[in-house]
C-alpha cells in the first residue's frame, strides 16, 4: 500500500491540530482586583474566566489566601458564583464583594493583600505519583478607607451653545422698542401741546 | 420758543420712563436663545482587546516510579506550562501531603516534593507547600514555561502507593 507524503502530512497537522483543542484550556482576564471599602459598606468587582478548549470545564472559585493585621479585622471576601461549568468558547463573570465585619471598627488607611484562584475540578485518580490539576488566579487587595459623606451634584442637561446670532437679535429688538415707545411718547406729547394751545 | 421748567422737567420724566420701560422689555424679551449643539454625521467604532492569560499543561500527572524510603528523585520531571493568551502570566503553586491510596490515614508531607524552573540533576529546588506561592517563573503570552519536580521519601515511610494533588494556577 502506496501512502503519499501529501497524506502523512495531512495526518500530522491533524494530529496537531487535535493536540492544540485538547490542551486548550481555562483562562482569565489580566488586571488585579483592588478594593477601597469603608467600614460599614460594600464594594463588589469582577474577575472574567473563560473556556478556549472544546471541553466543558468545572470549575470552583475559592479565596485561596488573605494576609493578616495585627488586632484588626479581616475582609469578608464573597464569591459568586463560587462553582460552575464553562461550556466550550464560553465565559463567566464572577462577581467578588469585599466589606468588613459588622461591629468591628477597621482603622483606615490598611491593606490586605489576597489571591483568588478558579480551580479545574478533575477526576483524582488511583495511580501512584502526584496529580496535576490547573486553574487561573487572581491578586486582590483590601484598603481600609475612611467614612465620609459625598455629595454628588450631577446635571443631565446636554451641552449648548450660545448662538452667535443672539447679540444681534437683541440689539435690534431694542432698538426697535426704544423707537415705538420714543414715538408713541412724542405723539401723546404733541396732542397734549395741541390741547393746552386750544 | 420759550420752554417752561414745568413742560422740560416732564419732557425729561416722560423721557426717563420710556428709557425704563425699553429696558425692563428688553430683559423680558431677552431670554437665553441655545442651539443645541450639533455632532458630526460620523459614527466611531471602538474595540477593547483586554489582556488575557490561560492556562495548559503538557500532562495531568507526574510520575516518580518507586523511590526507596530515604531515598530521593532528582528534580527534573517536566511539566510544561503553556499560556495561549496574549499577556504574561506568573506560575503559583501548592500542594497537598502525600497520600497511601489505600489507607488515607497514611501520609508523608507536602514538602517531600519540590520544584525547580531548571531541570537538576540531584533533589535540588524550593519545597512544595500547602499553601499558594508565586514561583516568579513568568509564561509570556504565547509561549510556554517548564517547571520540574522531584520528590522524596522519609525513611521508614511505609510501602505503598502514595499520591499527591498539585495545583498550578497561571496568575496575570
Amino acid at each position: 500500500m502506496k501512502v503519499s507524503t501529501a497524506s502523512i502530512m495531512f495526518s500530522l497537522i491533524i494530529l496537531a491540530s487535535v493536540t492544540m483543542i485538547v490542551n486548550a484550556g481555562l483562562g482569565e482576564i489580566a488586571g488585579d482586583l483592588n478594593f477601597n471599602v469603608s467600614f460599614g459598606s460594600t464594594q463588589s468587582q469582577s474577575l472574567t474566566v473563560f473556556n478556549t478548549g472544546s471541553l466543558p470545564i468545572t470549575y470552583e472559585a475559592i479565596l485561596a489566601t488573605i494576609s493578616n493585621v495585627p488586632n484588626e479585622p479581616t475582609p469578608i471576601i464573597t464569591i459568586n458564583p463560587a462553582n460552575g461549568t464553562l461550556q466550550a468558547h464560553q465565559q463567566q463573570v464572577i462577581n467578588v464583594t469585599a466589606y468588613f465585619p459588622p461591629n468591628q471598627r477597621v482603622d483606615p488607611g490598611l491593606s490586605w493583600t489576597g489571591l483568588i484562584e478558579i480551580n479545574e475540578i478533575s477526576n483524582t485518580s488511583s495511580q501512584s505519583g502526584g496529580v496535576l490539576r490547573v486553574g487561573v488566579a487572581k491578586v486582590i487587595s483590601v484598603t481600609s478607607a475612611s467614612q465620609e459623606i459625598r455629595v454628588i451634584i450631577s446635571s443631565s442637561q446636554p451641552t449648548q451653545q450660545q448662538s452667535p446670532f443672539k447679540i444681534i437679535y437683541e440689539s435690534v429688538g431694542a432698538v426697535v422698542i426704544i423707537i415705538v415707545l420714543i414715538a408713541v411718547y412724542y405723539i401723546y406729547m404733541r396732542k397734549r401741546e395741541n390741547r393746552e394751545k386750544h | 420758543m420759550v420752554i417752561s421748567v414745568k413742560k422740560a422737567f416732564f419732557v425729561m420724566s416722560g423721557l426717563a420712563l420710556v428709557l425704563m420701560v425699553s429696558v425692563l422689555l428688553i430683559t423680558m424679551i431677552s431670554s437665553p436663545v441655545f442651539v443645541a449643539t450639533s455632532s458630526p454625521e460620523n459614527v466611531v467604532a471602538n474595540i477593547i482587546v483586554p489582556g488575557v492569560c490561560e492556562i495548559s499543561l503538557s500532562s495531568n500527572r507526574l510520575s516518580f516510579g518507586s523511590i526507596l524510603p530515604n531515598s530521593n528523585y532528582s528534580a527534573n520531571v517536566l511539566v510544561s506550562d503553556t499560556n495561549g493568551g496574549n499577556t504574561g502570566a506568573y506560575i503559583n503553586i501548592y500542594g497537598s501531603n502525600w497520600i497511601d491510596v489505600s489507607n488515607s490515614l497514611i501520609h508523608f508531607s507536602v514538602t517531600n516534593t519540590i520544584w525547580n524552573a531548571i531541570a537538576q540533576t540531584s533533589y535540588t529546588g524550593t519545597a512544595l507547600t500547602a499553601v499558594v506561592a508565586n514561583t516568579q517563573i513568568l509564561v509570556p503570552g504565547g509561549s510556554s514555561a517548564n517547571i520540574y519536580f522531584g520528590a522524596a521519601v522519609p525513611a521508614g515511610q511505609a510501602a505503598g502507593t502514595y499520591n499527591q494533588t498539585i495545583t498550578l494556577l497561571n496568575s496575570c
